[in-house]
């Protein structure tokens, strides 16, 4: 098949071979969902929560001679500290009742604090992306909360404050809240705490 | 004549090859290009919550909104913990041998997870009518929608698979160990609607 019309009907079928192999390929199942779950026992008491905000700025604004217009957008979200005490090392001996005086002692497990977790959403809040720029995506948005995150790790390791205010509002709030127990009964607490050897 | 132009063509192509080459080598990385502020304080709230479980999930989010779909992994950390404030123990509660309280509704805790690669864009695109003129770009709008319906799922599966039953039943239990070293007397935690207070059947 030499002639022009030959080669033009072989073109053809090889093309429309390769269009009829690219649509099959493209056309599969989506995969079904999957997840893998891990759930752990606990017996903490939960005494305060920090929400402590993240902000991080995208700004692809640099100037190159093709790119025309600004691209940048301003993005936050709130990761949570929490403080917490291990009921579970809470003993009978820990409280100990003076019927005479009508108090109560108790000692209590350390206040420890843990990362619990960040917002899944983000908040927007500032964008301007020119007429002739691409939008921010989702990937991007993702490598900002990869950075930001590695972000807040470095300064709550650095910077004991966030953790230490924590630890004072937690301890407040659980004598608070053991008194209360104590004085629903008549007694009066004194409430301590162990020391903590151990903070994660 | 041909072999002229094959050798321009070559000629253009090489130069055209070197300048894509200085530019990939020089154009600014997608980390130059996010700045990060310090952390602030946004608040700090103070609580009594007694918590049972401790909750981590790795899923896969496969959705669709305003004709893109998305592909995702997500890390997930949560908690399943009840508002021990809302336990009343008063005197009159107190003068019975046996103190009888009932547990809280559970509150059910569930964010993304601050481990290093928990939110992983797999894909994205755009579907249905002259998809391939659209952008397959989702905004921070779509993205946190598509996010919230992802936790809503995750939650409802926690009901379905009777980890929440089981997170009511260590509570009752947790509490009455708690509240027997405090008052030294017995006491009988009640767990009412034991599927969970915010459970719906379908």
């Amino acid at each position: 098949m030499n002639t022009p019309s030959g080669k033009r009907k072989n073109a053809f079928a090889i093309v429309s071979a390769l269009l009829l192999a690219l649509l099959t390929a493209s056309c599969g199942k989506d995969p079904a969902p999957n997840f893998y779950e891990e759930i752990r026992s606990v017996d903490n008491m939960v005494f305060a929560s920090m929400a402590i905000t993240k902000t991080a700025r995208i700004d692809d604004s640099s100037g190159e001679w093709y790119k025309i217009g600004k691209r940048i957008a301003v993005y936050s979200y709130d990761t949570y500290l929490e403080a917490y005490i291990d009921l579970s090392q809470l003993k009978p001996e820990d409280v100990v009742v003076d019927e005479k005086n009508r108090t109560v002692s108790i000692t209590l497990p350390p206040v420890q604090t843990e990362l619990a977790g960040r917002d899944m959403t983000l908040r927007r809040e500032y964008d301007n992306v020119g007429k002739f720029r691409s939008p921010i995506d989702a990937r991007e948005r993702a490598l900002l909360k990869e950075k930001a995150n590695e972000s807040l790790k470095a300064e709550l390791a650095e910077n004991p404050r966030f953790r230490n205010q924590l630890v004072e509002q937690a301890r407040r709030r659980a004598e608070a809240y053991f008194s209360a127990l104590c004085e629903a009964a008549g007694y009066k607490a004194h409430i301590s705490f162990r020391p903590l050897y151990n903070d994660r | 004549m041909y072999r002229k132009l094959l050798k321009y063509s070559l000629i253009v192509l090489a130069v055209v090859a070197i300048i894509i080459g200085v530019y990939l080598a020089l154009r600014p990385s997608e980390d130059d290009r996010v700045d990060v502020r310090p952390a602030e304080i946004r608040s700090v709230e103070e609580l009594a919550d007694l918590c049972t479980y401790q909750i981590y999930n790795e899923i896969s989010i496969l959705d669709t909104i305003d004709n893109k779909v998305m592909f995702a992994i997500q890390k997930q950390v949560g908690s399943i913990r009840f508002d021990l404030d809302d336990v009343v123990i008063d005197s009159a509660a107190l003068s019975a041998d046996t103190l009888r309280i009932a547990l809280p509704p559970e509150k059910i805790e569930l964010r993304e997870s601050t481990e290093p690669g928990s939110w992983t864009i797999v894909d994205t695109k755009a579907i249905g009518p002259f998809s391939a003129l659209r952008s397959d770009r989702l905004s921070v709008r779509q993205e946190n929608i598509l996010k919230t319906k992802a936790a809503l799922k995750s939650r409802r599966r926690l009901y379905e698979n009777g980890t929440v039953a089981q997170a009511r039943r260590e509570a009752a239990e947790s509490l009455r160990r708690m509240l027997e070293i405090i008052y030294k007397r017995t006491v009988d935690v009640v767990a009412p609607t034991p599927a969970g207070a915010h459970f719906r059947q379908n």
